[in-house]
């Protein structure tokens, strides 16, 4: 065994999600579930357990339990591929300028509060004004909740 | 939290397998092997993303297997030092630490109360130990048992297992107990050090914005409507 790359592409929760349910679909079809390895399976059931948890932005929302009309309204969609692609370009362009990193884990945890915006981002703070936290909110809910600014081809130069 | 990582390696694919199509005989061979299996300093692998290259199966010398050198690449569960991750809070925690599980792994250890909120402290209260944040107004707050958490990565400890060679100084054979973590009494093979000690961190529910006041949300950081 030889590791010719350690690890240098991240992916995110929701696209670990789809890939381990596109293989659920895939065996089932293919009427392999009796035939695949045993940790595999484990491992695939508890990976699909813990990023479907009520507290993750990767919950399905029609099939969570106790989830308020408000609440499915305002849960994030990952249908779109370009989600990820149209909220990348907003945040790398000024005024956010976030992190390659900071951009992953705002995919993944989805923040809505400031709290949560400078929880995710190094010295969010000291780095931007109160105003400019509350205009990345903004982008955030934009996109990734109300599903809008994905079609636009040049930035929009927030 | 997870990468993909690329690795080559040599499949043996058993006669067994042989009316499978190449494809899925390779990708459950890889992830008989590799499925919630740790590569030192790699990580935990997950399963099988997609093959990169396979060369021709070349079939051994008197075991009748195909050997198959293939490229492919994995899902890999590694998070990186100062991630934020959603976990579970599991029992077994102790006066030295909270224990932390995503379902798939369960080796994190936040040590307390140096990685917790000020004012953190591990007491008896009803019939059982449970870490509780008392804040300066007084308000208490429990780590719960089963509570979804968010903690930040701090560093990760890894084990190698592979044999070693028998020692001959005569010493027993535990002679890696210089540990870095005093917490660090099980040996496995990768363990994440976590810390819950900034605004966001710890159980959900504590910063949560309640439509109407809520009994356990923090004030004075999430406003609340009256």
């Amino acid at each position: 065994m030889l590791i010719l790359d350690p690890g240098t592409q991240p992916l995110s929760n929701a696209e670990v999600l789809a890939h381990i349910q596109s293989l659920d679909a895939k065996y089932a079809r293919d009427g392999r579930t009796e035939t695949i390895p045993d940790n595999l399976r484990k491992v695939m059931r508890d990976v699909k357990s813990i990023l479907t948890i009520p507290t993750q932005p990767t919950c399905p929302v029609d099939t969570a339990p106790l989830v308020t009309e408000a609440q499915k309204a305002a849960a994030p969609t990952f249908r779109s591929e370009r989600v990820f692609a149209a909220l990348a370009r907003r945040l790398r362009a000024k005024p956010f300028s976030l992190l390659p990193a900071e951009i992953l884990q705002v995919f993944n945890h989805v923040p809505r509060s400031r709290t949560e915006l400078t929880m995710i981002v190094q010295e969010g703070e000291e780095r931007f004004a109160e105003e400019v936290l509350d205009q990345c909110l903004d982008v955030i809910r934009e996109i990734m909740v109300e599903g809008r600014g994905l079609d636009v081809v040049n930035g929009n130069g927030v | 939290m997870f990468v993909l990582t690329t690795i080559s390696d040599l499949v043996r694919i058993t006669p067994q397998d042989f009316r499978k199509p190449s494809i899925e005989a390779i990708e459950d061979n890889i992830n008989r092997k590799y499925a919630n299996k740790v590569i030192q300093n790699v990580g935990l692998c997950i399963c099988f993303w997609e093959l990169l290259k396979a060369s021709e199966g070349l079939i051994g010398q008197s075991d009748g297997m195909v050997n198959v050198n293939v490229v492919f690449r994995a899902i890999v569960f590694r998070p990186f030092k100062g991630e934020i991750i959603q976990g579970v809070i599991l029992e077994g925690s102790t006066a030295e630490g909270l224990r932390i599980g995503l379902d798939f792994f369960s080796d994190i250890w936040i040590p307390g109360p140096g990685n917790l909120f000020e004012g953190s402290r591990f007491t008896f209260r009803d019939d059982e130990h449970v870490w509780i944040w008392t804040t300066e107004d007084g308000t208490e707050f429990f780590y719960d048992r089963n509570e979804p958490v968010r903690f930040r990565v701090e560093a990760e400890v890894w084990h190698d297992h592979t044999p070693q060679k028998p020692k001959i100084t005569g010493l027993t054979s535990s002679e890696g107990t210089e540990n870095d973590e005093s917490l660090e009494s099980r040996d496995v093979p990768y363990t994440i050090i976590g810390s819950m000690d900034q605004a966001g961190l710890g159980p959900i529910v504590w910063w949560e914005e309640a439509p109407e006041e809520e009994e356990d949300a923090m004030g004075g950081v999430d406003e609340m409507e009256e």
